[in-house]
Order: C-alpha cells, then structure tokens, then sequence
C-alpha cells in the first residue's frame, strides 16, 4: 500500500481496500481465471455497486471478501480491511499447503471479521432458511454463534433489527413458508444486520422478486442508509435500475476484470467503455415506446485460455486490430471516472448493425385458442393419502375463471408476480396439467379441438400435441444433458413419426437450427448442452418447439435466466420468428418491460384472475385497475433520478388457498371500500380494454382525491 | 464417455481394480490351457502319489529267522502271532511267536534239529472241543514244523484278555518218520483272513484235516496220509508212479462238505498226479511242460464254485487251468519266461484277475487269453502274492515290494516299498490293532509289518514331481485331488455366476426402478412396499432356505442370488428416477409428444448410466461372495470346481489349515482380490458419479 | 371426522380383501388337490397376518408423496401439520396391526372349528 500525503485523510476513511487482487481456480479442465487485477477501496458512508453478468467473477469477489473461497483458489494480491490486511497471497495459494497453527490463525482472523465486520446478503438466501425453524431462531443463532450475549440482550437486539428491516414483530415466531418473497429477503437482511457490521455485501438482493416487491426493498435500503444502519455497503447486481437506485460509485465487471468504474451519473450518462454502452442499451424501456433494444451476440470468452490482448474483443462494435494484440491500459476520464479502454474518452456514436425485425406481423382473426371459464385447482384433499393427512383446507385456487383467447400471428402477454398462477395457466394450455372445470378450445389445421373432450390416444389429441410446443423457463434443466443437440431437436420428429428418413431429419433439424440463428448448423448437431452458452441453450429448446412448425408457442419466462445482454437478442429472435411463420405466441413473465418490448396484448394476472386485458400500448400508458397502475409505477428506471415515490399498493402478495371472498386484491388495494370485500367485481369494459373493478376510473380519482 | 474414462483411470483406485479384473478375465480365457493334470475331469491324484507305505511295526527279534517261511494267524480270541521258526543265540532251533501289536517274542518250541519247513493253519478239532471244555467250538491254531525226520504238531492255544496280553498254552505231538521227509503239507489252509469254513468242524458236516507226508527212499516217492485228529495212526500210503522229485503239491477242496471233489495234486516233472484224499485211488495226468507255479483261487476251494474250474498252473510259456476232478485242462495264456502265478478268489467263475509275472513284469489277466494290464514293476519279481483282489510283488534280495490295490483303474499300484535290505516272504496277516490286513515280513533280525492300505499322503506340498509324474503346482486336497487344477478350474464358474447374477440383477433392478419411481399412485406404492419387504428379509437365511428348497445346481444358484439381490439397487436406482422425473426435460419431451416408454429410454436410462456400472460393479463383488459363502456351506453344486467348495472341506476340518496351506490360501486370496477388484472399481466410478466439488467445473 | 374414517375404510379394505382372497381360493385349490386343510390354511392365514402387520409397521401409507405435494403447491406445512400427519399414520399401523390379529384369529377359528365340521 503506498501511503501519499495526499491520500492520508482520505486513508482514515477508508474501510475496505482490494489491492492487485487475482483469483484462480485449479480445476480439472485447467487454472481458471475468475479475477484479474481487481483494485478498488470502499470509503466509509459509502455504497459501491458491481455490475456484471455471469461469470463476470463478481460473486467471486464477494466470497474473497468474506474469506470463503475454497481450496482449490490460489490468491494474488491483498484485501485490507481498517488498515488490516486479512487475505493476502500466502493464504491460498495451492502450491504452498498451510500447517495447522497457520491455517488455524487464518481461520480466526476470518472468524472475527466474518459477519462483525463484514456481513453478506447471498444470492438466493431468501430460499434457504431451514424451513423447519422460525425466523426468529435463526436469526438468534447469529447472535449465539458470534457473540456472548445473555438471551434477554439478544431478545432486544432481534426486536431491534426487525424494526429496522422493516418487518413486523410477528414474523419473528413465523415459519419461512409463511412469509412472501419480499418478506424474507427482509429476513435476511435483518440478520446480515444483527451484528452491526462495518459493511455488507448484498449479492443480487432482488433477484427472484416481482418489481413491486423489488422496490419495496429498494427503498428499505436506502433508508436504512439515511439513518445510518448500514455504513458501508457493496451491492452486486445485473440489474442496472437496481444498482443506479442505491450505489455512489459504480464498477463494471466483464470476465474478471474491470471494465469501467465511476459515480452513477458518470456510467449511466456518460459511458465510455463499449461493453458499458452496449449493456445500457440492452435493457427494454418501459418509457421509450417499442424502441428496438439489441443485446450483445456473441459468449463469454474460455476463463482457461484467456485471448490475448482485450477480453471483450471479440463482442465490441468499436474494435480495432491494437485491440487484439495487447490489453487496453487503465485510461481516466476523471478523477474517479476510468475506464480500460483503447477508445475510452474517444467513443462516438456507433449502432449496431442493425438486425431489423424482417416484415410486419399479419395478426389474423381466427382464434388459435380460446379458454372458456378456465379453472383448475390442485386439490390435495381429494387424494386418499390426503385426506387422511391433512387437517384444514388445501386447496390451491391457482387459475379461477380465466377468458383468453390467441389469434393467429398474435403475441399475448401474461405478467403477474409469482404466486400469480401464470405458471399453471401456461401448463394447463400446453396440456400438462387437467383443467378443473371450463373449457380451452383450440384450432389447428381447421379443426376445433375441444381439450376437455378428447381422448388421450385420438388423433385429435396428437394434433393438438403437435401444433403445442412450450419453451421452459430454465434453459440449463430444459435439455437433458446427455443428449446431443441434434437428438433433442430430433425427438419431437421421432414421437411423432413425422418421417422415418434420416436424411428428411437431419435436413428438417439444420433448417430449423438455422431459424434461430446457430449457424452454421453442423456445428452445433453434435454438441452437448454443458457446451453451449444459456443464450444458445435457450435457441437449442426454441428450435425443439419450431421444428414441426407448430401453430401454438408458450413461452414461460424464457429470458428470466438469462444474462441481460442476451435477452434482447433472444426476444428479438421471437419476434423475427413470429414474423416470418405466423405463429401464435403465448409469453408469459413478471418483467412488463419485457413483456411489452414483445407482446401485442397484454393480459394481466393476480392471484388466479385475470384483472386487466387490453393492448400492450394501452395498458402501459394507460393502466386502469390499480395493480396495474402500482405495477408501472414500480418498474425501476435507470436513470438516477428515478424516485419510484409511493407506489400505491399494500403489503404483499397473499396465498391462492384462503382467497378473499369478494375482489382478490381487496387486501392490497388502495381504494378499497366496503362492497370489495364481498362481492366479486364486475368487469369495466372500454373497447379491448377491460379491467375488474367495481368502480370507473372516474370513482378511483374520487377515492384518491378523498383520501388525500 | 471419454472423459469419463479419463476420470475413471486417473482414480488410483479405478485403476488397480480395473488390471485385478483384467488379470482375472485372462487367467478364465486360457483355463484350459493351464490347468496341468493327466485326469481332468476330476483332478484326482493317482494313488501311488496318493498313499504310502503305513509302517506299523518293527520288531527286533532275538533270533535269527531261518530261511524257513514265515506264517501268520490271528486267533479268534484276539491275540495275533507271527510264527517263525529261527536260531536262538545258543544255536538252538526255536519256534517262536510275535507279536503283531507290540512286538514282543515268545518261545513256542524247541526243534531238536534243524527244521525243514513250516506250516501255520486253523482248524477246528471236535476231539478238542471235546476236551477243551469250552462252550462252543472254536478255531484254534496249529503249528505245523518238520525236519529230516520228524514232524511236530503244535497246538496253540490262547488264555486271556485280547491282544495278547494273556497267556499262550502249546500243546504238542511228535510223529517220528523213518525215511526222509522232503515236504509236508496239509488240506487246511494258512489263513489270513476271517476263515469261511473250519475243516473237521461244521455245523452240518465234520470232514477232517489230512495232514501229508511226501517222503523219499532213494529215488522212490511215498505220499502218506494222516488225520490231523490222530496223527499217530497214518491213514494210507502210496508210492508216487514218477521219480522226480515233487516240485509242486496241493490240497484243493479244503472247504467242500462233501469230500467226493477234493483232491490232492503232486506234480513231479511234467507229471500230475490226482489223489482222493484219503489216497484210496489216484489218476495221472501228464503235462505237456514243466509245472513252475501254481495258483488256486481261494473261493475254488468251497462248493460253491460254480465254474468247473480248479487249478491255474504256470509253466514257462503257458498258464492252464485244471479241474481236478475231471482233468479237464484248458489253456488261458501264451506267453515268454513266465515265473510266478497268484489269482483274486474267483467268486463268479473265471478270477477277475490272474496275474502272472514274467522277469520284470507282471500281467494281469481278466479272461481267457486276454490281458487287461501289464505292469513293469522296475525290479525283478521274486514273488507274488494275493489279498482279496489285490496282488503284492517283491524282490527278497533288495526288499523292494509293490502292492497293487486298483487293478482296473489306470493307475493300479497302491504303494510302493523299498527296504535296501534282503526280505523274507511278504506274508498277510489281520491286525486286531487296525481290524484291517496287513502285510509281514521278516528282514534281517527283525520282523517289520505294514498296512496294505497304505497311509493317505494327501494333502501333498506343492511337487512338480511324484511318484507316477504327475505334477501339483499346488499340491494336493486332502483327498488327492489337485488344487491347482481345482483353482485355475474355478475361475470360469465363479466369474461365470458373478456376471451373470450381475446382469440379471442389473436388468431387473432397472425395470423394476423404473416402473416404480415413474408411475406413482397406488400400484407403485404397492410394489414398492414390497420390494422394501424382500429387502428386510435377512440375506444369508434367505439364500439358504432357498437353496435348501430349490436344490443345489448352477441354475438356481444364479436364479436364487439374482432373487435376492435385485432389491437394493432398485431403491437406489428409485431415488435416481425420482429425482430425473422432476427435471424440465421431462416436461420438455413430455410437451413435444414423447411417449412414456421413449421417455424412460431415451432420458432416464442415460442418467443413470454411470450409476448403473457402479451398482453392478458392486453387485458382482457380492454376487461371487454370496455364491462362494453358499459353497462352504454346502448348499451349491459340488460337482463343480469353485473357489468356495475348495474351502468347504475345512467347515469341520480344521487340522487341515494348519497343515496344508497350499490348500486354502490360493481360493481366498482369488475371492478377497476379486471382490476387492469390484470395490475398486466401484470406488473409481465414484469419481465419475460423485464428482468432488473440489474444483469449479 | 366423517370422511376421515371414510378414508381410513378405504385402507383397510385392502388387507380384508387380501383375506377373503385367501380363504375363497383355498376352497377350490382344496377340492381339487386334497390336501390337509387344517393344517395348512391357518398356518397360511397366520403368514399373512403377520406380512399385514409387517406393511402396517413399514408403509408410509402415502405421507411421504403427501407431504412433497405440498411443497410442490407451494401450500405451507407447520410442524403442527408435520405431528398431525405422524399421528395418522401411527394410527393407521395400529388398524393394520388390529387386521393382522384379525388374521391369527381367523387362522385360530379355521384350525379349532373345522374338526367339528
């Protein structure tokens, strides 16, 4: 550390200081690079975001923060905390093994750190209490395991924390089922911040939450900012709306190294790195009617054989042949303002080639599919063993009187939270789950197929197989693994006995690879999934669901796990396919901007009702049912200045089983009166636009106006 | 699949297990190539490496046996003589008796000179019984000794607890003869086995025992009779028709109850002359060559022959047989040099065996003309004798002595002896101490007895020599067979049983796990407890009810082992298709229309495919161990060689481990490698399976 | 309460049925073999008797599948429901227990009273 005089005052207020910090992994395949010259400080009061995709190595750091990294990491550099260094070079690196006394002064010196000093938000800890337990256990088994204090200091503190993450006193004897989303990962900030930690790394604290949810949290950290709570704070994300909302500094991470660092205002209006701009322009406004996003084509480069010269090489519009031969220098445009770039401070305006959508899409009018009153609830009492086992009511009200209806060449959208039944609605389309009651009527190759009617062996029904093909949300379980990606496309030829020749396969394969964009084709037939990116995993099941030109596509939240700068390109693909087939597509998703970057009609769902329809421009410049209204409303941009204000919705999701008995969003509305608790609301309509409400819009101004 | 192999090999465990495995595969390959025995199909030892010589006594004596035969008896009230007649140290001329079970000596007589010959027999005598005073008639023993001029008649008699531990009573009589005595013989025979019938004693009958004197008077011959009861009345006598001097004589018919077909044979020269036995009329019947032995099959010597046949003479170049009573001659053999003749007793008509020696060897004979066997005996044989249906031949100069016990297998001899020192002639006796006959013979000054049965050498050290050439790698079980052979022989059925029980258990555990981890609701929870219960049942008992029930063949063995040991991979296995049942792809084929049989094939098959080698890598380890624990229980087939039915000898046996090594150690060490090989193996597919999350992949 | 001992009804017809099973198939294997009756249909009976109660002990007479449902519907489950669910089942053994002595007894009957036939 090389101490200056200017530095000094700045020196007392820094807390956490990463210097030359590389980490690698020895593996079977060979010495993974996940980190590379990482240098950064984390000033006190300060918060740091870290942008990156997967395999950006931002995880990584955080877990060489904590001191987790496993046995096979060899470490360069040094991580200083308070003027402390904790981790530097001797610790980890393989080829020297430590003896006990060294790894057990290591391993205090982690301990005292861990959770006092730094404590960590992981990814997904929201689903992983121990569902046995209540909260209010696990978060005193922090305090047990790091301190001394007597159980009644840590009744007050457990009390204390709660308040501050916001949650009410009862979640402390709940169990983690019978808390929402929102109100877990509040959990788990509470005990990230039992121990009044200096700092605390939040890794993606808003991932697998709805929007709403998501800037309920959101603003609970900035407030426990303002109050002082948290000191210091490092949050990782992908999301650009979530980061820009919470961080000073921001720093971008591209496959273990950094690609750009600046305040927020410097990176979102004044970006001077490729990868920076181009991952910017990736994200579907909700607020820029229908501008055409385009992603980043193009994968991760080997983290084993690292190319020479600039690691984004190979995906950057701007690249110039210095670029391939030696890697870019640190080059600053301000003070705190750097990027490593050739073309940093010099960067113009440059699009993408332009991949237009080809054509305008013919909607027809005959209906592909139409439901009728669709219903289906996941009854456990009618089983024998559950009636035996269960004492109270289960039953999942999970799709309750649900109309859509699909026209030829149409892109229907469905957007709800999770726990909204969109998920089941999908299923029950596709086949995979039986309607309770109502009807779903679809019309493939003129004829109507009537699902309820039909038998499983008719050859209705294998039409109705054919013409249906779904694309699952997880690309990386979607594809069996040992099956080369010629034998999955194949598999729907070959259970349908569409052609017995394997030249016609392999033709129909190929024509179908080359629809979705993996050219050349043959080299893609003969590799594994675990050898693709999930972008391309992804094309891999659309062309499984196009290879015998079905009429019917359900998409069920397809980009949800992928890397944001492959989702543009992915929904791009839809449209582009959409366009040139006449298919009927179904996308389903919790992301409205997403959804309204595709669809052209918007259906939106809560808890099992379908409360509001109409065309996708419409709902978004003019919702009417107030979920839709808190919905737009909470969507983050990512401009700074975003103050998502209050969005106008109570509490959290409830549960499909105890179902109010009047209008399902009684609990969580704002206008909500008298009549709503019992009597089911009628439906508004004003042309194709229709939402439930007892009131017009006119009666909601009123409310509002009487509330105020 | 490469880089699964990769994984696999660099295991170090993967990789032993995989060479144990291929070196067990090879040896199995080239079995029959290596398995060294001259009987292949079962391994047996021939029984000249199988027995020995069983030395049972050698007793010093403290006189000089003279070169007058030696003969034995075993007297009914237990205590078992050798009688000798020999030179005491002062020169005297003794009759002496030993004793077979300890050895000691008892002066029987004194000879007043030098004694001719000797004839031990039994008889019964009712004048005896008469004066004995004992409640029933018994044998008793009589000593026959004569010189140039007398003849003594000892009676033997026995007082006292068995096995000689009482006290001996000799009563005797002299007859003085006036001329010259060249040979005196009797119609009783020395016995050595349980006697058939007693002479001058029966039930039914009485017919005497003659005794005969053959005397000489310059060139004249005189064959007189006498009763044994009374031999101081001689009964008639002849002047034999030929000068020669008799060669050869015998009494045949010694157990005919009707003394009309018992005749008494002397042959002088060429010449044979038949009398009744009582001298009273004779018959002549000439020769076409000199008599040099001959031979009568001890059952020819009671009614009951039913043959018509009586006596086998050898001459030089031909063996003839000869009934007495109707002189009827009919030729049996041609042959060269020919010496000495001994026949098995003959039950059924012709002997099972006549065996004729000739220099060096010997012929057996089983019909007419018609040899089954020649023998080089690698000595020249001075004698034959006969036990039963076995046959002893010796050199009395080198006191080198073969006995033949299995003459129609291929491997006759029974054992082999040689003393280095001059012998008398072999003679057969029952010892009381064994109740089994053995063989006597006087050598030098001592007096040495032997088993004919020979000791069990078996289990013999690894050789690659013995005494017939046969060569044990691995030497031999304790019943001769060879362990080697039994070893190398085991590999195809142990491996064989092993992967097959491995496949069986594989295919069936696989079907079953997917019907019952892929269909849920009623029937697959049925089918599901019932596995769980075949699982409960305790594995060994199980196998050996089964066993008991179904029967030891290799069939059912497999049928049983796969029976059993389906269960716990199908719970694994179970849990495999669970978990793969719950994956989107699933869902994915389910969508695109893919039927359930293709489903379970194309995608829940592959998953399972690593876990598939590791169970049935176990599955065979335990398959070998189960199928070998069944063997050294007893309960799977015997008739085939197996690792397990080498060891099932010692179950009750365990004098047997301490002394035969090479017999246990090659089969365990097989069973311990090859199972250990699947654990291995198994342990190096876990790298392949369970990859250790030590490296981000 | 009602349908619960419906639904325990619907689990023990199966073991009743078993046994009506065995006794109807008896009767003509035993009309057309001749063996001893008495000797080998109670010890048959017994058998089964103590097989029921061995499924009774060891079957999870469905939680198992019940309780991943839930969590598959994302239903809630406390440990209240967990005690619940293990005191059905634990019932659900006694019953089966009560069948397999429900078993000897019918073995007891067939070998005492058929003599007097």
């Amino acid at each position: 550390m090389i101490e200056t005089v200017e530095n000094k005052s700045n020196i007392e207020n820094e807390m956490l200081n990463v210097k030359n910090f590389y980490v690698n992994f020895e593996t079977y395949d060979g010495i993974v690079h996940a980190l590379d010259d990482i240098n950064f400080t984390l000033k006190n009061n300060e918060v740091l975001g870290i942008l990156g995709e997967s395999g950006s190595g931002k995880t990584t750091l955080a877990t060489a923060i904590m001191g987790l990294l496993p046995e096979n990491a060899g470490v360069k550099g040094s991580i200083t905390l308070n003027g402390k260094t904790y981790l530097r070079e001797n610790d980890f690196n393989s080829g020297k093994k430590l003896n006990r006394k060294q790894l057990k002064i290591l391993d205090q010196n982690l301990r005292n750190i861990r959770w006092k000093d730094i404590s960590i938000v992981f990814q997904g800890a929201m689903n992983s209490f121990n569902p046995v337990y209540t909260i209010g256990k696990q978060i005193r088994e922090v305090y047990k395991l790091h301190t001394d204090l007597s159980d009644n200091e840590i009744e007050e503190k457990l009390l204390k924390t709660i308040r501050y993450a916001g949650l009410n006193k009862m979640v402390i004897n709940a169990h983690p089922h019978e808390l929402s989303g929102g109100m877990k990962q509040r959990a788990v900030i509470a005990m990230a911040l039992a121990l009044d930690p200096e700092i605390v790394i939040a890794d993606e604290p808003t991932t697998g939450l709805d929007v709403i949810t998501q800037a309920e949290i959101i603003n609970q950290l900035k407030a426990l900012k303002k109050q002082g709570k948290i000191k210091s704070m490092i949050i990782i994300s992908h999301d650009i709306g979530v980061i820009s909302q919470l961080a000073d500094h921001i720093m971008v991470l591209y496959a273990g190294k950094i690609m750009e660092y600046g305040t927020s205002r410097d990176i979102y209006l004044n970006s001077q790195n490729p990868y920076t701009v181009e991952l910017l322009k990736s994200y579907p406004s909700i607020k820029n009617a229908k501008k055409h996003v385009e992603g980043i084509p193009g994968t991760l480069p080997d983290p084993i054989n690292i190319p020479e010269g600039c690691i984004f090489y190979e995906r950057c519009i701007y690249h110039d042949a210095i670029c391939k031969q030696k890697e870019p220098d640190i080059t600053y445009i301000n003070n705190e303002h750097y990027s490593r770039c050739y073309f940093a401070s010099k960067l113009t305006e440059k699009e993408r080639v332009n991949t237009d959508i080809d054509g305008e899409p013919i909607i027809g009018t005959e209906k592909k599919v139409e439901t009728k009153d669709l219903v289906t609830y996941f009854d456990l009492k009618k089983s024998m063993a559950g009636s035996l086992f269960s004492n109270k009511e289960r039953v999942v009200r999970a799709v309750d009187d649900i109309n859509i209806e699909i026209n030829r060449g149409e892109i229907l959208g469905i957007v709800g939270e999770s726990g909204s039944g969109k998920t089941t609605l999908a299923r029950t389309i596709i086949g995979l789950i039986k309607p309770t009651a109502g009807e779903i009527i679809y019309n493939f190759e003129n004829t109507n197929i009537n699902i309820n009617k039909i038998k499983q062996r008719s050859k209705e029904y294998s039409v109705f197989r054919k013409n249906t093909q779904m694309i699952f949300q997880d690309p990386y379980d979607a594809l069996n693994p040992k099956m080369t990606v010629y034998d999955i496309v194949a598999e729907p030829i070959i259970a349908h006995r569409s052609t017995n020749n394997p030249g016609e396969m392999l033709n129909m394969v190929k024509s179908t690879l080359k629809e979705v964009n993996l050219t050349p084709p043959e080299n893609y037939l003969e590799r594994f999934p675990h050898e693709l990116s999930g972008g391309e995993r992804q094309r891999v099941a659309t062309a499984r669901a196009l290879v015998l030109n079905s009429e019917l596509i359900v998409a069920d939240e397809p980009t949800s796990m992928l890397d944001v700068s492959l989702r543009a390109g992915f929904m791009n693909l839809i449209k582009n396919l959409r366009n040139k087939n006449n298919l009927s597509i179904l996308y389903i998703s919790h992301d409205i901007a997403s959804v309204y970057y595709l669809s052209d009609k918007i259906f939106v769902m809560y808890l099992g009702v379908g409360v509001e329809y109409g065309d996708s421009k419409d709902i978004v410049n003019n919702p009417l049912h107030p979920y839709t209204k808190a919905l737009i409303k909470a969507v983050p941009s990512p401009t700074p200045d975003w103050n998502p204000g209050n969005i106008d919705i109570i509490g959290e999701i409830g549960n499909s089983i105890n179902v109010p008995k009047g209008c399902r969003f009684y609990d969580r509305c704002i206008y909500k009166q008298g009549k709503c608790k019992n009597e089911k609301p009628p439906v508004q309509k004003t042309g194709t636009h229709w939402y439930l409400c007892h009131f017009t819009q006119d009666e909601l101004d009123n409310i509002k106006q009487y509330m105020k | 699949m490469k880089k699964q192999w990769k994984l696999f090999y660099k295991s170090p465990y993967g990789k032993i297990g995989f060479y144990i495995l291929l070196a067990f595969i090879i040896i199995t390959l080239i079995s029959p190539l290596i398995i060294i025995d001259h009987n292949p199909v079962t391994y047996f030892a021939p029984p000249e490496d199988v027995y020995t010589v069983d030395h049972q006594l050698t007793a010093n004596v403290s006189f000089t046996p003279t070169s007058t035969a030696m003969s034995t008896v075993s007297s009914t009230s237990g205590a078992s003589l050798i009688y000798n007649t020999g030179k005491s140290t002062t020169g005297a001329y003794l009759v002496y008796g030993t004793s077979i079970i300890n050895g000691s000596s008892y002066k029987l007589f004194n000879i007043p000179s030098k004694p001719l010959g000797m004839d031990v027999f039994t008889a019964g005598s009712y004048s005896t019984f008469l004066r004995s005073g004992e409640s029933i008639p018994g044998y008793h023993t009589y000593v026959m000794v004569y010189t140039a001029h007398h003849l003594y008649i000892l009676y033997i008699h026995f007082k006292g607890p068995t096995y000689g531990t009482g006290s001996i009573y000799v009563t005797s009589q002299s007859l003085h003869i006036s001329s010259n005595v060249d040979t005196v013989f009797s119609s009783a025979l020395p016995y050595h086995n349980t006697p058939v019938g007693i002479p001058e004693f029966n039930s039914t009958s009485i017919y005497p025992v003659f005794i005969y004197t053959i005397t000489s008077n310059a060139s004249k011959y005189n064959i007189t009779a006498y009763y044994l009861a009374d031999i101081y009345k001689p009964i008639k006598s002849v002047q034999l028709s030929h000068s020669t001097n008799p060669q050869m004589h015998s009494f045949f018919g010694t157990y005919y109850t009707d003394s009309t077909h018992q005749r008494v044979l002397i042959w002088q020269g060429d010449n044979l002359t038949i009398f009744t036995p009582t001298l009273n009329s004779n018959v002549t019947k000439p020769l076409r060559s000199y008599t040099k032995d001959i031979s009568i099959p001890s059952d020819y010597q009671s009614q009951y022959n039913p043959s018509n046949l009586g006596v086998f003479m050898l001459s030089n170049s031909s063996v003839i047989v000869l009934n007495p009573v109707t002189t009827n001659i009919k030729y049996v053999y041609n042959g060269t040099k020919l010496n000495y003749i001994a026949s098995t007793p003959g039950s059924s008509g012709f002997p099972a065996y006549v065996a004729v020696t000739s220099g060096y060897n010997i012929f057996f004979l089983s019909g007419y003309h018609s040899v089954h066997k020649t023998i080089n005996a690698t000595y020249y044989i001075n004698g034959i004798e006969e036990s039963g249906d076995t046959f002893l031949t010796y050199n009395s100069a080198s006191g080198k002595v073969t006995y033949y016990q299995y003459i129609t297998s291929s491997q006759p001899i029974g054992w082999a002896l040689y003393m280095h020192k001059a012998i008398s002639t072999p003679v057969f006796t029952l010892n009381p101490k064994t109740a089994r006959i053995s063989v006597a013979f006087n050598s030098l000054n001592s007096i040495v007895i032997y088993g004919i049965n020979g000791k069990d050498l078996n289990p013999i050290p690894p050789t690659l020599h013995t005494l017939s050439g046969t060569s044990f790698p691995l030497g031999t079980t304790s019943t001769g067979q060879s362990a080697w052979a039994l070893f190398i022989g085991s590999f195809p059925p142990d491996l064989e049983v092993g992967f097959v029980v491995g496949i069986i258990i594989l295919i069936i555990s696989v079907i079953a796990a997917m019907a019952i981890g892929y269909f849920s609701g009623l029937p697959s929870t049925l089918a599901e407890t019932f596995t769980l219960a075949i699982y409960l049942i305790p594995g060994l008992p199980l196998l050996i009810v089964l066993a008991k029930i179904l029967g030891p063949s290799l069939p059912n063995i497999i049928l049983i082992l796969s029976l059993v040991g389906w269960t716990f991979p199908a719970f694994t296995l179970i849990g495999i298709v669970r978990s793969v049942k719950s994956r989107t792809f699933i869902d994915s084929a389910k969508v695109s229309g893919v039927k359930t049989p293709q489903i379970l094939r194309r995608h829940m098959l592959p998953n399972m495919a690593p876990l598939l080698i590791y169970l049935t890598a176990i599955n065979i380890g335990g398959a070998v161990a189960a199928i070998s624990t069944l063997e050294i229980l007893g309960l799977a087939p015997v008739t085939i060689p197996t690792w397990g039915g080498m060891l099932s000898g010692f179950y009750g046996d365990f004098y047997a481990l301490a002394i035969a090594p090479w017999w246990f150690i090659p089969p365990i060490i097989a069973i311990t490698l090859f199972i250990l090989a699947f654990i291995f193996i198994a342990r190096g597919m876990d790298e392949v399976v369970n990859p250790r999350l030590g490296g981000r992949r | 309460m009602n349908d619960i001992n419906r639904t325990r009804i619907k689990y023990v017809v199966f073991p009743i049925i078993a046994l009506l099973i065995i006794i109807a198939t008896s009767i003509p294997l035993y009309l057309f073999f001749h063996f001893n009756y008495r000797v080998y249909i109670p010890i048959i009976v017994f058998m089964s008797g103590i097989i029921i109660m061995f499924i009774g002990a060891w079957w999870d007479f469905g939680a198992k599948k019940f309780i991943s449902d839930v969590f598959k519907t994302h239903m809630e489950l406390n440990e209240d429901d967990l005690e619940y669910v293990y005191k059905q089942q634990f019932i659900m053994m006694l019953i089966y227990i009560g069948i397999g002595f429900l078993y000897f007894l019918i073995a007891f009957i067939i070998y005492l009273v058929l003599p007097l036939l």
